[in-house]
């Protein structure tokens, strides 16, 4: 469980974060929403250690970030994190040498569900193939959460549907997954939990399907109410 | 350690297309240099020489005897070293910079890794380490080669067959990146490692604080300077020349540096581990 308890962050006098609190469970897939800029990439940078927060806890199954937990859970951002020059293969070279985690044969079942080469030249590579590429390195980690940044953002929508396919797969079942977008539509039926955010605090945390069976609502008219308040 | 040396071997990998140009750079512009001042003796002994104008001992009597002094003056030679120590210094800080900086934002992976980030600040300190010494390794191979290359076109009567050691010693510049005595070298050299370990907690500074960042970096280089420079500047106000011994103001900065790595050793991992941000 990732529970991330009244973070606050500031960068010099705007308030990115105000007072953000939130869990999300393994199994689950909780999705941050919310337009751009309003501090979704912050909090997942927090939880993984990448942005220091200026107050408030944010815990690992209990427990503060250490170097072990990058074992546990894997952050996939919105742009690649190896180095152009890198082919496929080299990217899963420098993943096996660090990563206890790392596992080879997810990894290359990945790379034949994404349809790509390793020895692609990563400088090579369309940005929707950049994002598979991105998605199988933290995919292919034997981790207990995944964090993913705005998979959907300036691809096609022939790697979207493969993307979303990821998510209704034996890939991800069982892990914990946060996913940021400003974008539901294409994973509204995928969601657990949805986190509406605006302005650095939490509008409404809800779940999606409770809504829909209680209230007859969707995700997007829950936020439609929730921003027009 | 394992992850240290995996590291530095990632490091050294990412380096070495671009290093391997500057040596290349520095070495071939030296070579030239060299034949191009072997040839330039030669020819101006030949034209004071023609005719039995003027017989070697004549010439040696008016001129310098050729030797690898003559080479180690030539701006042919000190420009490429010049290349050289401009680059490394530039290094220290691209070695930085370009995981931010970059297209591709490395740094998420560097600082997502399942290691101490210390690792990482090492082993980007022992790879400028192992780039310096490198450089000044091949120059000495150099050197060796260039005094080979003069004890074959330069006749032994116009030849200063100064020693290798002797002509290091006798340069101001050369004496500074090779020093004759190993106590020398690890003074040079010490000094060298705690100036960029400085300059990296002043970058983790500014990584970590960004615009008031460079202020704090610029004050910590600053500070460090000054700290090192107490001892002498002291001595120098309080009483006009050097009151402690050599040994006793060895010791004391020394211990001064010693002082200062530590320090910036601690205040780096606490940056890395606290305070960067991607």
């Amino acid at each position: 469980m990732i529970e991330v308890k009244n973070v606050k962050k500031s960068y010099g006098r705007k308030a990115v974060l105000r007072d953000i609190s939130f869990t999300a469970k393994k199994g689950e897939i909780t999705c941050l929403i919310g337009v751009n800029g309003v501090g979704k990439t912050t909090i997942l940078n927090a939880i993984m250690g990448l942005t220091p927060i200026d107050g408030g806890e944010i815990l690992i199954d209990g427990k503060k970030l250490t170097k072990e937990t990058y074992e546990k859970v894997a952050y996939i951002p919105d742009s690649i994190t190896m180095l152009p020059s890198m082919r496929i293969k080299d990217a899963f070279a420098f993943m096996n040498d660090f990563y206890t985690s790392w596992n080879e044969k997810r990894a290359n079942e990945l790379l034949t569900f994404f349809k790509l080469n390793l020895e692609d030249k990563i400088n090579s590579l369309s940005k929707g193939n950049k994002m598979k590429v991105n998605l199988l390195l933290g995919l292919a980690l034997d981790a207990d959460f995944i964090l993913m940044d705005e998979p959907f953002s300036g691809i096609d929508v022939f790697s979207r549907e493969q993307i979303t396919k990821v998510f209704t797969s034996h890939l991800i079942e069982d892990r914990g997954v946060i996913i940021t977008t400003h974008d539901i539509q294409e994973i509204e039926h995928l969601i657990d939990q949805a986190v509406i955010l605006d302005n650095g605090i939490i509008l409404k945390s809800f779940y999606p399907e409770k809504i829909r069976e209680e209230e007859g609502k969707s995700i997007i008219d829950v936020l439609r109410e929730v921003i027009d308040r | 350690m394992k992850n240290y040396l995996k590291l530095l071997n990632f490091e050294i990998n990412r380096f070495s297309k671009l290093y391997f140009l500057m040596l290349a750079i520095i070495f071939s512009v030296q070579l030239i240099s060299v034949f191009y001042h072997i040839f330039s003796y030669l020819a101006f002994v030949k034209m004071e020489t023609k005719g039995g104008r003027m017989t070697p001992e004549q010439f040696l009597a008016e001129h310098f005897p050729f030797g690898l002094s003559n080479v180690f003056y030539t701006r042919g030679f000190l420009i490429p070293i010049l290349i050289g120590v401009v680059g490394l210094i530039l290094y220290v800080f691209f070695i930085w910079y370009r995981d931010w900086m970059a297209r591709n934002t490395f740094i998420y992976r560097l600082l997502m890794l399942p290691t101490s980030r210390m690792n990482i600040f090492y082993a980007k300190l022992s790879a400028i380490m192992l780039f310096v010494l490198t450089t000044v390794g091949i120059q000495l191979i150099f050197l060796v080669l260039y005094k080979k290359i003069i004890e074959w076109f330069i006749p032994v009567v116009y030849r200063d067959d100064l020693s290798i050691t002797m002509a290091v010693v006798t340069s101001p510049y050369l004496n500074t990146i090779v020093p004759a005595h190993l106590s020398s070298f690890f003074v040079a050299y010490g000094l060298g490692l705690a100036a960029v370990i400085v300059v990296f907690t002043a970058i983790l500074f500014e990584r970590s604080f960004q615009l008031v960042g460079i202020l704090y970096g610029l004050l910590y280089a600053v500070f460090s300077f000054v700290l090192f420079s107490l001892p002498l500047v002291v001595q120098l106000l309080m009483f006009e020349t050097l009151y402690l011994y050599a040994d006793e103001m060895f010791i004391l900065m020394t211990a001064i540096v010693i002082g200062i790595i530590v320090v910036s050793l601690l205040t780096s991992r606490y940056l890395l581990n606290h305070k960067v941000s991607v």
